[in-house]
Parts: structure tokens; sequence; C-alpha cells
């Protein structure tokens, strides 16, 4: 039992931690009124006493390979996977956290977030996401999205000030609850079948079971409304319309979080069980998938070019990304799968590398809201200019740049797997879509603004390492590739 | 050959398809709360059917006994003035249309030819001696530790949500409080001075 | 327990049912009806009870109601505790207490933050 606990060591640092935030938080705002009850000393150490229990908990399942397997009875996987997949999120959440020593931090006061419940949130929905990530069981599963759902939802409708929150925070609260109806839904059905929550026996039991697994109506429902739901979340083609307006109306910091974190853990679970345990009924859903991936690149593509707003442009952006996500998913092979989270990495990368620069910049002490704002940048800031075209270009698919290659090593894939339509179809809309990342580059670059843009204190560190690995990507790439293998070699 | 069961079952279950697709065409929001207490009743129904009582009592608890009443606060909350028109009922739902679509589309593929209609029959330990509640308790906390815990945090969770988007602290209202008010002590509010006859006292 | 121990609460259903019923056609089928307005009102004197527009209601009932409904839920997770208590051992007890610690903490920052006060 105590062991067990090694495997879940981030995420109970990280609930520790907020609950200790909670209540010295309460006291201190008792005592003074707008005080700032999560001080920098205070955030310093959770940082590194999460920093010791990340390691530790990388160190006994990554390298010492120690706890591989299942832990508490069945219900968390503990494999090289889970923790790839958990460096990942944090990769792409921790610049987002809303703590005092975020450079992020007057971000987050300007769009309006004032309540110091932020930051606890925020971790709480980084639990959720490793969680996430680690479910071997529909128990877990379901409470782990609701758990990372949730507090996305309160920290979306947070700012009091502005009506767009709470319409964004209603809207994507109702689509969440419907998306994870149908996972529960789905669940229900697959217990129905198999009498088990847990996903490990499902392996066995469609691989052995005697009657063809085509057969029977209450799994193929079942499994078909666990994709359902999960892509709803992924904001995949037909249920996309959620997006546009809850990444609208929520503030740039929020978009940050909300566009990577729960995108990546949801990639991960669908991963899990499509190669785990309903291996074999994914040739039956495999089309529609595909068609799916290909129907949301090409809306993704189609949908932004009359956008203005920059983060309704970032929506459907992700809407096209995704499927360059799950395309390799689909085909079903094991360098599909490698394949599909080395986009996702480039992606998020390349996602927090654009919003280092958007959340750094301001305009007349305003957030930058329209494309039009970021006029200018090229004369103030040359520096933060180039590196965040460089994040566009890569997601623009430009050859140098690390975007390029894994747009073509889903090319090469889908090839390889015989489907040449598809193939065709997502390199057009792929093109398309270079269009609109153009016209931002054209508003950084060639427009004159008439307000003047100012900068925070910005994380040029960071950026411009994210800046180098997406430039100089080839060097990267073999490193990249052999530790995804390597990751999934004990799936 | 249809059972006492069946016919309690397909009762339960129409009503409840009844009462749901009146949640949402009712057009005053009163009635659509109505309408899904008369559905959780049924769910209930359904749940003791299936043997799962303690799971149908619950739904009584919590579902009838205070999330109902909380749609009720929230019907009152956004003040239900006038009810709404037929043609707005359904405004706006292309999007949805073609999920939907989507959806149906590959459920009738998927399910074609391999349908059948079930029978309702009592699944769980009919025989056993244990009952639900006992089942239930002997491996949530100790096999299913983990997310009985999760469920904890979930609602502390919820407990911060409802706080953060609700609470605000008014200017210019006296609140209770305890501490300052036990220790009030005569001199911080009363002044005694001697009035010398015929002169009154000056006040401030 | 099994399902037949229900038979009782179906045929008090059945019956109630049917009585309302019974009594409301009954009493539609024979009954004398010649309505004008002052009848159908449903109070002899006093205002209407069905207005135009309810009195809105504070946002501050709907924060003590979702508080009432966390420890509602926390409720029914004692009672599967209760009657297994003596099976589960000295795990399942201090799993229950974990849990009702969490929610403490939880408990403690609604007091402080003076989200129980009326004002």
């Amino acid at each position: 039992m105590i062991f067990n606990l090694l495997t879940i060591l981030p995420e109970l640092s990280l609930v520790l931690a907020s609950i200790f935030m909670l209540i010295v938080g309460v006291f201190k705002e008792k005592k003074q009124k707008n005080a700032k009850p999560v001080s920098r000393a205070f955030s310093l150490g959770i940082y590194i006493a999460f920093g010791i229990f990340f390691f530790a908990y990388f160190y006994e399942i990554w390298v010492s390979h120690k706890f591989h397997g299942f832990s508490f009875d069945g219900l968390i996987a503990s494999d090289r996977m889970t923790v790839i997949g958990k460096v990942l999120v944090l990769i792409a959440a921790s610049l987002w956290i809303g703590l005092k020593t975020n450079s992020t931090h007057a971000a987050v006061l300007r769009a309006g977030i004032k309540v110091y419940e932020y930051p606890i949130l925020s971790l709480m929905v980084l639990v959720g996401a490793f969680l996430t990530i680690a479910s071997n069981d529909f128990l877990i599963l379901f409470l782990a999205l609701e758990l990372q759902a949730l507090p996305l939802y309160i920290m979306i409708t947070s700012r009091h000030e502005s009506q767009h929150s709470s319409e964004a925070g209603i809207k994507y609260f109702i689509f969440g609850s419907i998306a994870t109806a149908f996972v529960l839904f789905g669940a229900a059905f697959l217990y129905g079948y198999a009498g088990t929550t847990n996903f490990s026996p499902f392996a066995n039991l469609l691989f052995f079971t005697s009657e063809s697994v085509y057969e029977n109506m209450w799994l193929d429902i079942g499994f078909l409304f666990l994709m359902m739901g999960l892509m709803i979340k992924l904001a995949v083609f037909p249920f996309h319309s959620w997006s546009f307006d809850v990444y609208e109306g929520s503030a740039n910091v929020q978009v940050a979080f909300l566009i990577t974190v729960p995108k990546i853990s949801i990639v991960f679970v669908l991963i899990r069980l499509m190669y785990g345990p309903f291996a074999q009924l994914v040739p039956m859903i495999q089309p529609y998938i595909l068609w799916l991936c290909v129907a949301s690149i090409v809306w993704g593509a189609v949908g932004a070019i009359k956008q203005q707003n920059i983060r309704r442009l970032l929506a459907y952006a992700s809407v096209h990304n995704i499927g360059f996500i799950l395309l390799p998913i689909s085909i079903g092979s094991f360098e599909g799968l490698q394949i599909s989270i080395e986009y996702l990495t480039v992606y998020t990368l390349s996602l927090i590398g654009f919003f280092i620069g958007v959340t750094s910049l301001h305009k007349d002490g305003m957030n930058i809201d329209k494309i039009s704002d970021l006029r200018g940048l090229w004369e103030h800031y040359p520096k933060i200019a180039i590196l965040m075209t460089i994040c566009l270009f890569s997601f623009a698919g430009i050859p140098p740049l690390a975007g390029f290659w894994v747009k073509l090593h889903v090319f090469r894939e889908l090839i390889k797997a015989g489907m040449i339509w598809p193939t065709i179809i997502i390199a057009f809309a792929s093109i398309v879509a270079v269009f609109y990342y153009l016209v931002v580059i054209r508003n950084i670059f060639f427009e004159k603004s008439e307000s003047k843009l100012s900068k925070d204190t910005i994380r040029f560190d960071i950026l411009m390492i994210i800046g180098s690995i997406l430039a100089l990507y080839p060097l990267y790439q073999e490193s990249l590739l052999r530790i995804i293998e390597y990751s999934l070699y004990t799936v | 050959m249809i059972t006492m069961l069946d016919l309690c079952f397909y009762m339960f279950g129409l009503t409840l398809i009844g009462s749901v697709v009146t949640v949402f065409l009712a057009r005053n929001t009163v009635y659509s709360v109505f309408a899904l207490i008369v559905a959780f009743f049924n769910s209930a129904g359904i749940f003791l059917l299936l043997g799962a009582e303690f799971l149908a009592f619950v739904l009584l608890i919590v579902y009838v006994g205070a999330v109902a009443i909380l749609f009720l606060f929230v019907v009152m909350m956004i003040g239900a003035d006038e009810p709404l028109k037929k043609k707005d009922l359904f405004k706006n739902v292309r999007g949805f249309i073609l999920a939907a679509g989507v959806m149906v589309t590959e459920i009738i593929v998927f399910v074609t030819g391999k349908f059948t209609l079930p029978s309702a029959t009592i699944m769980g330990d009919g025989d056993s001696q244990i009952s639900n509640t006992h089942a239930i308790g002997e491996v949530l906390y100790t096999k299913y530790f983990l997310p009985f815990q999760l469920v904890g945090i979930l609602l502390l969770i919820a407990m911060i949500g409802a706080i953060v988007l609700t609470l605000r602290n008014r200017t210019g209202v006296k609140r209770q409080k305890a501490k300052d008010q036990l220790q009030r002590k005569p001199s911080d509010t009363l002044e005694l001075k001697d009035v010398p006859i015929g002169q009154g006292v000056k006040t401030k | 327990m099994a399902i037949d121990n229900y038979l009782p609460i179906l045929l008090f259903i059945a019956i109630a049912t049917g009585l309302a019923c019974t009594m409301l056609a009954v009493s539609w089928l024979r009954g004398k009806r010649n309505p004008y307005d002052n009848k159908n009102a449903p109070y002899e004197c006093g205002f209407d009870p069905v207005t135009k527009e309810p009195g809105k209601f504070d946002i501050r009932f709907y924060l003590v109601g979702i508080l009432f409904v966390i420890f509602d839920v926390e409720i029914a997770f004692l009672f599967p505790w209760a009657v297994s208590l003596g099976k589960i051992g000295a795990a399942g007890f201090f799993s229950m207490v974990l849990f009702l610690a969490i929610l403490t903490f939880g408990f403690i920052y609604e007091w402080m933050k003076g989200a129980l006060d009326w004002e």
C-alpha cells in the first residue's frame, strides 16, 4: 500500500500543497484585506518540493523501472508512457499556474483574475490531468476527467468583470458535462459487457472471446460512446463548436492552459484505450476516426481565415492540429503512435512559445485581444517578434522548422498505410492553413500601430529554448523519437 | 413472456423518457424542474428493479432532496418572467443537429442487424445474503480507496467553486462578529458624565 | 434484499395514483360547474398567488444550497461506511477519516471566508 503511493507521488504532493495553500491563504486574507496570500517564498517552496517529488517519481518509474505495472489494485497504471505524458503536461502547464513567481502573474492580474484560489485550482487541473494519463480504470478515468474539468470551469468563470467570461464558463461547463456523460454512458455499456471497470481484462476478453467482437451490439455502442465523449472534449470536427466561444471568452493565460493540458491528457487516454484494451475494436471504428480527423483538419483551416480574434483563431488552429494528432493514432501502427506523440510535443512547444509572447505583451493596459493588436511588434520588440514568428511558422509547417517535419511524418505514415485521398485532402488543407498564420505575421512585421505596445518581464530563456528546438528540429528529432519509442515499449 | 418486473420496467422507463422530454420541451422552467423530479423518481424505480437499492435511495436523497431544490432556486433566481417562445426553443441548433446526425449515423451503422429487445432481469447479488449497502461498504473504502479520496477532493473543489463564483463581500453591511461582540466593554461605547443642575451637557 | 419486499410500495403507489385519479375523475364527471371570475380566484381576499414576475432570489440562497448538497453527498458516503465498519477494519476507518479531513479543510475554508454568514 505504502509503495503504491510512489506511483501517485506528483499528484499527492500537488494535492497537499494546494490544501495547505487554501488554508494559509484564507487565514491571511482574513487578517488583512487584499493581501497576497501566496507569497513568493511560499510558491518557491512549492516548486522545490514538487520538483523533488516529481524527480523521485520520474526516477523510480522511468530510470529504475521498479514500480512498473499497475498500482492500487490495477486502478493506476505506472509505465514510461504515463511518465512521458505527465512530463508533457507539466511542461505545458508550468508557466500558466498563476503563482506569484510565474512570469505570467502580471498577465493574470491584468485579465481581471483577482481571487487567490486561482493557482490552487490550476494545481488541481494538473492533478486531474496526471490522473487521467495514469488511469487504468473507468472509475478513475471518470473522476480524473472531472477533476481536470471542474477547476477549469471555475477558473474560466472567475473573471467577475467580464461578461464573456461567464458565457464561456457556462458553455464549457455544459459541453464538458455532456462529454463526461457520454464517457460514463459508454463505460456503463462496457461494464455491462465485461462485468469489470478495469481496462486490463478487456484485452484478454476481446482477444479470446469466441464470438466475433463485431457481433456484440452493447460492446460496440459502449466503445462508440466512450470515443465520442473523449472527442467532444478534444473538439474534433462535428463536436468542435463549443471551443470557439469558450476560448474567445477566456483570458489569454487561461487559453494557454486550456488549449494544451486537457487535450494532452485525453490524447494519452485515447492512446491507452486504443492500443491496449480495445485494440480489437479499433479496425471497426478506424474509418470514422480517419474521416472525422480529415474533416476537422479541413474545417480548422478554412474556418480560421476570417477570424479577427486571436483566441478564436487559435481555437480553429487547435481543431486543425487535433486532426493531425489523431490521424496517426487511427492508423493503428506503432510508428503512427510514435508520430502522434511527436506531433503533440511539437504542437505543445509551439503553443507555449506563442503564448509566452502574447501574454507578456499588452496594449494600453489591456491584454492582446485581436490579431491587429500585435501590430508594431517588430518595431518595438524585434526579438519577441522573431521568436513568435518561429513558433507560428512551425505551426504552419514552413520547411526548416519542426512543424514541417512532423507534418511530413504524418503524410509519410498515411501514404504507407495506403490512404492516398486523405493525404491529398489534408495537404491542401494545410496549405490553406498557412494563409492565416501569414496574416498574423503580416500584422507583426508590416503594419504600423496606432498605440504603443508594451511588455512585462518575459521569460526569454524559455522562449529561446523553444525557438531553438523548433528551428533546429532535425538535430533533436532522433533523440525525441528514441525517447518516445523507449517509453512506448512497455505499454 | 411479460412478467411483472418487465411491466414495471417499461412503466418506469416510458415515464422517464416522457418526463425527460417534458424537461426540455416545457416552456415554463418551473414545469421543467418538476418534470425533472418525476424523472429522478422513475430512475430510482429503475435502480430498484436492477437491485441497486442503495443507489436508488441515494438518488432520492441527493437528487430529489437537494439538487432539484437547487434547480428551483436557480429558476427563481433567473426569474421565469416570460415563457420561451416556441420558435426560440430551436434557435441556434445547426451545429448540434450536425453532431447529433453524425452520432446517430454511426450508431445506426454499428447496430443494424444486431438489435434485440432485452428482457428485464435482476442483476447483482440476487441470492447472496448481504445487502447492497454492505456490498458497497466493503469495497469502497479499501479496494477503491483512491477513487473515494478523489471524490473528497472533487467535493472540496466544488466548495471552492461555489464560494469563488458566488460570494461577494458587500460593503456597508453589518456582519455578526461574535468575537468583537463578546469582547465589547461598556467603556468602549458608553461615557458617563456628571450633569450639573441647570446647565445640561454639550453634545459633540 | 429481494425485490419482492418492494411489492407493498408498488401497491401503495398504484393505489395512491388510482385513488387520486378516481377522486379527480369522479368530481369532474359528477360535479356541477358554472365558473365565474370570483369563483375561480384562489383566495377570497388577499393578493394573487400567481404573479407575472416573481421576486428574484438572492444568490446567497444558492450558495447555501450548494454547500448543503456537498455535505449531503458526504453523508451519503457515510451510510455504507457505517454499516460495514466491522468488516473493513482500520484501513477502512482511516480512509473515511482522510475523506472527512479533506472536507473539513473545505469547511474551515468556507467558515473563514464568511460564506456561512448571513450579513
